[in-house]
């Protein structure tokens, strides 16, 4: 327990520090584009809109997991921890990031008037997605290299943000018909059971992300 | 049950290249070994599987009696103090400024020794706040040796310490080394290439050539089996009938000879072969150099 507590103050210590940057570079952004174009307050709201946030949230929790996982877990199995015991601690102190970046969006939104329970759900869904996709590309890492986790990080990130755009040009022309499909489903089953459904879903696949990460992670070279 | 690092017929391969093989070793408490082979000889990567920072594709290496590989209790007894390479795209701290480095070492190691740390800090003169990529050769080294003695761990592993190290902290290094050995009878083992400074250091000498272990022996005795004899050419060549000849070297119609006798075995001068002792260094070059 002790190797563990070990490890979870150098990972809190290291994502701490590259999420501090990224609220400073997030904190300036209205700062200064309000400066340059208009009201700091709009630029706040925009941060907060669903289409921004399905961008950079991913983006946010990616750059810090990958990081994380190319440069400091080899780091501390140098220093002398065990690999399960700096896994254990690299986990879980990026689901402590996860939450503290929801909380952030959180305090964004009431900044901006726009918090509101659908924000909250859509953000925590985000997170859970780039959750997912983090553990993914760290398993990939691990076992192909650093250079094919972030060749797949990109191709995704740009399939994403073209995803995003189109929604966007569609849903303003003609409208998206396959919502009302989505509506339709949603109707077969109280909207409480679809929570617990979604959670119950969203626990089994980060469990099996991470166990795939782990099956890449345990036997890694470290040639620091 | 007596308290030795024992590492047990370990072989290491990359894909169809085996970079050890059979490699058996029992390293004791209370010395200091020095591990020494040419440049690609396998000595980081036996350290590396000693200290379970990499797996052994073959065998094991128990601490008193328990397998080290993802053992907390082992692992809090074994420092492996790597030479500082930020070239490479394994991590490694890259980016990491000197105090970082050493705050990851006090957080991992729980014998860190904080005190002990920022006095080598001040003595070898390391501007903490400087970028491990950007030090110079020499400085990185330092980081090296103050993770090591600073972690205060039973079985302590030095890769390359001395590298880039000017001889005025060499000295320093030997010096500090041997306080500490001497203060705590830690165990270390250095990997080294300045043979000839270090080995006064060392009480017992293991030798790697191309992933096998050579030999594993006490420092002074191995120094004593070892002896150059020269003289005319058909005289030498009688004269190492039977023993254990490392090298050979001819000089016109003299010759030489390095050999490695065994133990109680002797040769004496005379007016036709001259017998001198032989340094580690050369009895290593003896051993593992390309002509022999």
């Amino acid at each position: 327990m002790n190797s563990i507590y070990r490890n979870l103050r150098f990972w809190g210590r290291n994502y701490e520090y590259m999420l501090g940057w990224i609220i400073v570079v997030l904190a300036c952004i209205p700062v200064i584009c309000g400066l340059l174009v208009g009201n700091p307050g709009e630029i706040f709201a925009a941060l907060t809109d669903t289409g921004y946030v399905a961008i950079y949230i991913p983006m946010w929790l990616i750059l810090i997991g990958i990081n994380g996982a190319a440069n400091y877990f080899p780091f501390s199995v140098s220093m002398g921890s065990s690999r399960r015991d700096s896994f254990i601690g690299m986990v879980i102190m990026i689901h402590v990031i996860a939450l503290e970046i929801l909380l952030l969006m959180v305090v964004l939104g009431s900044l901006s008037g726009s918090s509101s329970p659908k924000l909250v759900s859509t953000v925590a869904a985000y997170l859970f997605l780039s959750l997912l996709a983090n553990n993914l590309l760290c398993a990939i890492m691990f076992r192909f290299g650093r250079n094919v986790a972030v060749g797949v990080y990109m191709m995704t990130l740009l399939t994403v943000i073209i995803g995003v755009l189109v929604y966007h040009m569609v849903n303003a022309t003609v409208g998206i018909t396959g919502f009302l499909k989505i509506l339709e489903i949603r109707k077969m089953l109280p909207l409480r059971a679809w929570i617990v459904i979604g959670v119950i879903t969203a626990i089994l696949l980060d469990a099996f992300s991470i166990w795939l990460e782990w099956m890449g992670a345990r036997k890694i070279e470290v040639r620091v | 049950m007596e308290e030795k690092l024992i590492c047990k017929d370990i072989m290491k391969q990359y894909g169809k290249v085996k970079v050890l093989e059979d490699i058996n070793l029992e390293l004791e408490k209370g010395k200091i070994y020095g591990l020494i082979g040419r440049n690609g000889a396998g000595k980081t990567t036996l350290l590396s599987i000693l200290s379970a920072q990499n797996p052994a594709t073959a065998g094991s290496v128990t601490l008193n009696g328990e397998p080290v590989w993802e053992n907390r209790e082992a692992l809090s007894h074994i420092c492996f103090s790597r030479e500082i390479n930020p070239l490479r795209d394994n991590g490694g701290g890259k980016g990491l400024k000197v105090k970082d480095y050493l705050r990851a070492a006090s957080i991992y190691m729980p014998g860190w020794d904080a005190e002990m740390a920022s006095r080598l800090v001040e003595k070898f003169g390391l501007d903490t706040r400087k970028s491990v990529m950007k030090l110079s050769k020499g400085m990185q080294s330092m980081i090296t040796i103050i993770i090591a003695l600073a972690s205060k761990a039973d079985y302590t592993f030095l890769d390359e310490p001395v590298a880039g190290l000017d001889v005025v902290v060499r000295e320093q290094f030997y010096r500090i080394l041997l306080e500490e050995f001497a203060e705590s009878g830690r165990t270390f083992i250095v990997s080294t290439h300045i043979i000839e400074e270090a080995a006064d250091l060392f009480e017992e000498v293991i030798i790697i050539d191309k992933g096998k272990m050579l030999l594993k022996e006490n420092a002074q005795e191995l120094v004593e089996r070892a002896v150059y004899i020269s003289g005319r050419e058909d005289v030498v060549d009688a004269a190492v009938t039977d023993l254990h000849c490392l090298h050979t070297e001819k000089m016109g119609r003299s010759k030489g000879a390095t050999l490695l006798l065994e133990k109680g075995q002797s040769i004496a001068s005379s007016e036709e072969i001259t017998v001198q002792p032989v340094s580690l260094q050369r009895l290593f070059v003896s051993m593992c150099g390309e002509e022999n």
